[in-house]
């Protein structure tokens, strides 16, 4: 009996204890969004099934192109097929690159596919045709994201050692990198610039976009490669921080919130997928906010519930009239009906 | 007598089952401590209180196997790692309820277990320690 009390209160305790410490700890300011969202409901029409985590949904030529960075299925690019509702390899990279594969960015042509590894920071074309890579070009220094614009033209963005974020010019035929001049003021008051304003990019006919994953900005710069100025999101954050270890290791903060995971663009309208939490891996509710392109005022906002991690949004795109929603176990596909 | 000795070995065999589990997890936070202070800062629950765990909760670890390994704090030690392995269970489940990185600062294989794999070989340790505590007689370790 005494033995039964003692294992009760030990049980009691222990909970008590980290029931408190959550109590403390759940300190996560939250996101703010300026004014109640004007939610549209879509009609799904299909779902299509992938049997693996895909990444980076691409549309050419009206089919869905894949790739993923999961065990086995790293360093492939899939075209899915809807007649047998499954992702089917295209090209595997392994066997013509001698390093390991994670492919970041890529662009497919009739001919070409352009692709990033994030494995050797390389930048690599390849020869559909005659199923060749053409070259692996090594970037000087180590690069964040790429917006490929052509061969003599590409924006690269990193970030220097006092964490300011650095954009180029890149030329991929000689290898070169040119500054490209931004507003400095737009720094102000963030910690760890470089870092906060890593982000996805995205592009219509006039402009290219960086959303950046924790900022509620865009930074925009023409086709041309030149900064023009930033755009605000319809919300308010708290400021970005990490953490540093004794021996100075940088830990990105877990109380940071970074909600921004997703955009698309048309010559019309901007879209952000959104986390209601701040957090692109937390169950929940997600949105994508859709913004006037003339003169960026919030216009409405698709509403999707993740119950599960795999139900979690991870990218969409938009082709002819539908939405396609990537999670890691399917497609999801909406009537795009005027969103 | 031969109920005892059943009873007695099966003891020993949890004794030393949950003691090997807390020195290898205590050794290993103690030489990859730089990981494990990495792991902590990353923790929703635990950022602000790292200071406070990155070198007191390995030398509790120790401590508890001390008192496994002693017939005199045998018992006390059942009741110590019954509350660490608790406290780490609760930890990791509430942790996985408010951020993706689930948290697992144990080191070695340990970090290698997805969430539901490693709450499971929590409980699996739970049990047998509270079997253990059960099956604890002062009559099997006295001189």
């Amino acid at each position: 009996m005494k033995k039964t009390i003692y294992i009760f209160l030990i049980s009691i305790l222990s909970f008590i204890i980290i029931t408190i410490l959550v109590l403390i700890s759940n300190k996560k300011e939250s996101l703010v969004f300026s004014e109640e969202r004007n939610i549209i409901k879509l009609k799904k029409t299909t779902e299509l099934n992938l049997d693996n985590k895909y990444s980076q949904i691409n549309f050419y030529k009206d089919n869905i192109y894949l790739t993923s960075w999961v065990g086995r299925n790293q360093g492939k690019i899939f075209k899915y097929n809807i007649n047998l509702n499954k992702a089917e390899v295209i090209k595997d990279f392994k066997k013509f690159v001698k390093s390991d594969i994670i492919i970041g960015e890529y662009i497919i042509t009739d001919s070409l596919i352009y692709f990033k590894n994030n494995s050797n920071n390389t930048f690599n074309k390849f020869n559909i045709i005659t199923n060749e890579l053409v070259f692996s070009k090594e970037f000087k220094f180590m690069i964040q994201r790429i917006f490929f614009v052509n061969e003599e033209n590409s924006l690269v963005t990193t970030w220097d050692e006092k964490f300011t974020p650095k954009y180029y010019k890149y030329n991929l035929e000689k290898n070169t990198f040119k500054d490209i001049e931004y507003n400095k003021n737009i720094l102000d008051g963030i910690k760890y610039p470089g870092i906060a304003l890593d982000g996805k990019f995205s592009s219509n006919n006039d402009y290219i976009f960086l959303t950046p994953y924790s900022k509620n900005f865009i930074i925009k710069f023409d086709h041309n490669l030149n900064y023009i100025d930033t755009l605000n999101l319809n919300y308010s954050l708290p400021d970005y921080n990490l953490l540093y270890t004794k021996n100075q290791t940088a830990v990105i903060d877990p109380k940071n919130i970074s909600p921004n995971i997703f955009t698309n663009v048309d010559n019309n309208y901007y879209y952000v997928l959104m986390s209601e939490s701040g957090n692109k891996d937390d169950i929940g509710t997600y949105y994508i906010d859709k913004y006037d392109m003339n003169n960026f005022k919030y216009l409405t906002s698709f509403k999707t519930e993740a119950k599960s991690i795999d139900e979690i949004p991870r990218e969409f795109r938009f082709n002819k009239n539908k939405l396609f929603i990537l999670n890691n176990k399917n497609i999801t596909i909406y009537e795009r009906d005027g969103f | 007598m031969k109920e005892m000795d059943f009873k007695l070995l099966t003891l020993e065999i949890s004794r030393y089952a949950i003691l090997v589990l807390l020195l290898y997890t205590g050794l290993h936070k103690i030489f990859d401590i730089n990981f494990f202070e990495e792991n902590l800062l990353k923790s929703n629950l635990l950022s602000d209180y790292t200071i406070y765990v990155k070198y007191p909760l390995p030398i509790v670890e120790i401590i508890i196997c001390f008192l496994l390994f002693f017939d005199k704090t045998f018992l006390k030690g059942l009741y110590s790692s019954l509350f660490l392995l608790l406290s780490f269970t609760f930890y990791l489940i509430a942790l996985n309820n408010f951020s993706f990185f689930y948290g697992c600062s144990c080191g070695g294989i340990f970090n290698e277990m997805d969430y539901v794999e490693h709450v499971f070989i929590n409980i699996f340790f739970i049990l047998i320690n509270i079997i253990s505590i059960y099956l604890y007689n002062d009559k099997y370790y006295k001189k």
